[in-house]
């Protein structure tokens, strides 16, 4: 059982006598309700058996009312990790901020934080598509910087996409908020499942039901055809919302009606754009069914993260490119062996690995704030 | 074309959003509301305030989608906002309460995620006084309205009228001949007063009438209720406030003078008003309200950026080199195509409309089956000399035929019908009509005794001289109070009077009743012109008679004259010596069997007139019109009456001639007294005495001309 803040000792003497564990804090509201939490949960795993871990929770006005979010949950209880909730101050080595864009809505940051190394990991994209800002950036982040002692504070990108809106946010205000030079990805350790030898025209997609994992309704009928046999959307709560507009082909589960497992073994084609206004930072969903053997066509700025490991797509072929995979079913399993040997890629192994290096050169080069 | 949309969709305000695009359509913004914000249930007021706004057709290329209180989004107005179907792009402009810059790009993105395109986000100031906060809160000024008569126009908004004291106050300035007195409260209380004050007092309520129309209606307010978070009241403040009306704050805490510090402050109670206002107030109150129109704050009500940002999106090119117009002359909304496309989802732009033709002198009268307002307002209109004005109609289908054969052109309203789900419905499409034909008139003359509402909005929207003939003699215990509450939209009430004087009765007073004489149609019967015209019946139908019997029991939804009428035609199937005429209406239905009988024959004509007065013997119900052609025309005639709950009192009329041995009178079940009558009007001397009685009487002079003259001088 690890105990609460006031075990740490002063942050100074533990820069001058460095331990051989690192000791790391995770600092988050454990209630998002997607990404960011699975990410989290999954790397309390990981880093769990490799550095001396604390997981400090904040409540933020994003998510008042809401749960903590059943798969942190339940890592926490796996790893047996008691988290420390609001603590008035967050002392470790390294502090781990996860996503700063659940502080959008707060005056302040309720716990001070006092460390050597602060990350600040932006699961959120900071800019849209069009480069329109996807949040109160400079809120969330002088919110950070107004209750931090540390001596290196970074912003960890966790993908080639979010990197480059992380830097032209950067360059667009001229922040001193300085970006790592390595990605601090989404762990996706899913369980691989083989590919089938006969796929045919079942299609579909998993999100969360907020507006902006969809495109138009128009987009949506072209991936989404009569003509396919098959059409599942889970997370589809807005078009349960509003029934005149549901075509009849479509079986629509609300977000969270049932086991994701046992929604990816009805499709063979996991065909996933979002609104062209809105980007996947990392696209942890499209990892997920990769390893639940489907092969997944996505837009290609998205596909970026997975390079061949997903078919890109301007969402215009999709139909062309399930008919050639349907045309040549080996085609189809070598494509999605393929990708399950690229996503381990973004294994646990590797992420440790990365991010302890990662840190270890912060450690070399602090911005001495302290 | 702009589409206003309420965030929350149906479940929003729909009073909020009917007041707000009124407002901006008084500011000369292109301007209707969205299909996704109006509620399946609305009250008969809202209905009518919306009817002439909803847009049923989604919105196309070069539209734009105004979004307000858009800091209420929720999921489900944001999938009817996806529904929307609109064009990629469609720009749109959010207003609502956005005070950070999180709650700007939280509102961009949501919206753009549901449209396809950012939208322009804008944060509303706050409201007067309180901050409501959510809808901008601007003035307009309206020309200023009609008025009864020269004196100032007092309005009091919301005054405390629960004790006996107040009320008395109240009604002592309602008598006072140097105020005319309006009223604003609330719909209870506005009831309540009714039963105390009757029409003393003229009283609105809030839901009556937008605050563009009631603004331009005063001279002086004084402002009794509290600042209000109501939309409404907050807007027609602002309208009074740089419409140059003199405003004082009445309120118990002087509540408004805290954030409008211009305003004067008057006294709370009602009882010190009369010295308030007539101690200085009221004859100062042009210089007053000037001040109050010159000053920061009326300045501060010109709808600043946000009304802007909505006139950018309106015509984003023009805008940009247009001046803002806020408080100036309103221009017309130009929804006139509305006309041809009310049940057509809105499709034709609005914006395109061709220049038409206005029209100062429009005439409406009522009429189902039968045509007794119409035809006495075809009578006043023939006496305006066509050279000097032409006068338009807008009729029911039943009276066209008749009034374009005197000469005018009429545009049509929609009956009543069973197939309309609502009484009203057909008035919503009247309103529509009447609205637009009236867009630009100076008067519109009335003839009916239920003032519907698309007649009563068609005044007071288009502020318009509101001239209602109306006729008298109504049954006793019948319940007007409701078109008497209307006659407040009236700048003058004709008053056609009855032949007989004990008929007059007055029901409301006021320099704006003018009462003239009856309107008659006179027939110029000589002896020889009697002959021709019997001479030519003979011809027409065959063969020679020494009697002619002319009958017109009116009939159609008053009452059923069918059996009666049978009863009549088989008394005169026997006389071989007389040829009845049944004469109705053209659009009235006849029975089969009535073309049946021997000696009788059918007549459809608008001209009944002339074979009336060549008669030996009339039977005839007692409508207006025909009562007084029987009495001027000297015409002998057995009445009928119709008793009818919503109609004149036709018995009374017809005891005041029976009464004076100028006709005789049957009730429709004594048809063997009436088999009587007949016998001994055409064989026993009976028509002789009674035309000779009627020569005997003095009659008033008719008032035609004089209704004429009265119409003109308001509309000249």
């Amino acid at each position: 059982m690890f105990a609460t803040a006031n075990r740490t000792t002063d942050t100074k003497d533990r820069i001058l006598t460095a331990p051989e564990r690192l000791r790391i804090a995770i600092l988050v509201d454990p209630r998002f309700p997607g990404g960011t939490s699975s990410a989290v949960a999954y790397e309390i795993k990981a880093m769990h058996a490799r550095a001396d871990l604390t997981v400090h929770c904040i409540e933020t006005k994003m998510f008042k009312g809401r749960e903590i979010n059943p798969t942190l949950r339940r890592a926490l209880d796996e790893t047996g990790l008691e988290p420390v909730w609001n603590a008035p101050i967050v002392r470790s080595d390294v502090v781990v901020l996860h996503n700063p864009s659940c502080l959008k809505f707060d005056d302040r940051l309720r716990s001070r934080i006092h460390c050597d190394r602060l990350i600040v990991v932006t699961h959120e994209n900071v800019l849209r598509p069009d480069g329109t800002e996807g949040f109160d950036v400079a809120h969330c982040l002088r919110l950070i910087a107004d209750r931090s002692i540390c001596r290196s504070r970074r912003l960890l990108p966790v993908s080639g996409n979010n990197r480059q809106g992380v830097e032209e946010w950067l360059r667009r205000t001229g922040s001193d908020w300085v970006q790592a030079p390595f990605d601090w990805f989404n762990i996706c350790d899913f369980e691989m499942i083989a590919p089938t030898t006969t796929p045919a025209d079942r299609r579909g997609r998993l999100s969360r039901p907020g507006f902006e994992k969809f495109p138009s309704l128009d987009v949506m009928r072209r991936h989404f055809p009569e003509a396919a046999d098959c059409c599942r959307i889970l997370g589809g709560d807005s078009f349960l919302l509003d029934p005149e507009t549901l075509p009849e082909h479509w079986e629509v589960h609300p977000f969270g009606s049932m086991p994701v497992g046992q929604f990816l073994e009805g499709i063979d084609f996991f065909v996933y754009f979002t609104h062209p206004q809105w980007r996947e930072s990392f696209g942890r969903v499209i990892a997920e069914a990769i390893c639940a053997g489907k092969v997944v066509i996505t837009d290609p700025r998205t596909a970026a993260t997975f390079g061949n490991a997903v078919v890109a797509s301007d969402g215009s072929d999709v139909d062309g490119i399930i008919a050639g995979f349907l045309a040549d079913p080996p085609s189809y399993a070598r494509f999605i062996t393929h990708a399950q040997t690229l996503v381990q890629g973004f294994g646990s192994d590797r992420f440790a690995a990365t991010v302890m290096a990662g840190l270890q050169d912060l450690r070399n080069n602090a911005d001495a704030l302290l | 074309m702009l589409y206003c949309e309420n965030a929350r969709g149906p479940e929003g305000s729909f009073d909020d959003l009917a007041v707000f695009v009124s407002q901006l359509e008084a500011a000369g913004i292109e301007v209707g509301i969205g299909p996704h914000s109006v509620p399946s249930e609305l009250s008969r007021n809202a209905i009518f305030d919306a009817v002439a706004r909803v847009r049923l057709d989604q919105p196309g290329s070069g539209d734009a989608l105004l979004l307000v209180k858009g800091h209420e989004l929720t999921d489900r107005s944001l999938t009817r906002l996806r529904r929307l179907g609109a064009p990629a792009n469609l720009r749109t402009l959010v207003l609502g309460r956005f005070p950070s810059f999180q709650s700007v790009i939280g509102a961009k993105m949501k919206l753009s995620y549901a449209l396809g395109e950012n939208p322009e986000v804008l944060d509303v100031p706050a409201g007067l006084g309180v901050g409501s906060h959510h809808l901008p809160v601007f003035g307009v000024k309206s020309g200023r309205g009609r008025r009864q008569d020269s004196r100032p126009v007092l309005l009091l908004i919301s005054p405390d009228l629960k004790s006996d004291t107040q009320r008395e106050a109240l009604f002592a300035l309602a008598a006072s001949p140097l105020v005319r007195l309006i009223v604003l409260t609330e719909g209870e209380t506005k009831q309540d007063l009714q039963k105390v004050f009757g029409q003393a007092v003229t009283l609105f309520h809030y839901g009556e009438i937008l605050p563009v129309t009631l603004a331009p209606m005063a001279d002086v307010a004084l402002v009794f209720s509290a600042p209000s978070s109501s939309y409404r009241s907050q807007a027609l403040l602002a309208n009074l406030v740089v419409s140059g009306v003199a405003v004082a704050d009445c309120s118990r805490e002087k509540g408004h003078v805290k954030y409008a510090n211009t305003l004067l402050q008057g006294p709370a109670d009602l009882l010190a008003t009369g010295t308030y206002l007539f101690g200085g107030i009221l004859s100062a109150a042009g210089m007053i309200g000037r001040e109050i129109a010159g000053s920061k704050f009326a300045a501060s009500l010109d709808g600043g950026e946000t009304l802007l940002a909505v006139r950018r999106l309106q015509a984003p090119a023009e805008a940009l080199a247009a001046p803002v117009a806020t408080g100036g002359t309103p221009r017309r909304s130009g929804r006139s195509k509305v006309l041809a496309s009310e049940f057509q989802g809105g499709a034709e732009p609005v914006t395109s409309a061709p220049a038409r033709e206005t029209h100062p002198l429009v005439f409406v009268p009522t009429n189902g089956v039968g045509l007794g307002h119409a035809q006495r307002t075809s009578l006043i209109a023939s006496e305006i000399d066509p050279k000097v004005l032409t006068p338009a109609f807008a009729a029911f289908p039943s009276c066209m035929k008749m009034l374009k054969s005197y000469g005018f052109d009429v545009m049509p309203l929609v009956s009543r019908s069973g197939l309309h789900r609502a009484e009203h419905e057909n008035d919503l499409v009247n309103y529509l009509r009447l609205r637009g034909l009236t867009r630009g008139s100076k008067t519109l003359v009335f003839d009916g005794g239920y003032v519907f509402d698309s007649i009563y909005r068609s005044i007071l929207e288009n502020n318009l001289n509101g001239i209602w003939v109306r006729r008298g003699l109504w049954q006793k215990g019948q319940d007007n109070s409701i078109a008497l509450d209307r006659e407040k939209a009236f700048s003058r009430v004709i008053v056609p009077s009855e032949a007989f004087e004990e008929l007059n009765e007055g029901y409301s007073q006021g320099s704006h009743i003018r009462t003239v004489g009856p309107i008659v149609q006179r027939q110029k019967m000589t002896t020889k012109r009697r002959e021709k015209l019997r001479g030519e019946l003979a011809s027409r139908y065959g063969r020679e008679f020494r009697h002619l019997a002319v009958t017109m029991l009116g009939g159609g939804v008053a009452a059923d004259r069918s059996a009666q009428t049978a009863a009549i035609c088989a008394m005169m199937a026997s006389r071989r010596d007389t040829l009845h005429l049944l004469v109705v209406w053209p659009t009235a239905t006849v029975e089969a069997g009535a073309y049946a009988w021997p000696n009788t024959r059918v007549v459809k004509t608008h001209h009944a007139s002339a074979l009336v007065a060549a008669a030996d013997l009339y039977i005839s119900a007692v409508g207006y019109n025909s009562f007084h052609e029987v009495i001027y025309n000297r015409v002998p005639t057995i009445f009928m009456a119709q008793m009818a709950q919503f109609m004149d009192d036709q018995q009374a009329r017809a005891m005041a001639a029976v009464n004076r041995g100028c006709a005789d009178i049957v009730a429709p079940d004594e048809m063997l007294s009436l088999r009587h009558k007949i016998s001994a009007f055409l064989d026993g001397g009976r028509s002789a005495e009674i035309r000779a009685a009627l020569s005997e009487l003095t009659l008033p002079e008719p008032g035609n001309a004089e209704a004429a003259h009265l119409i003109l001088e308001l509309t000249q």
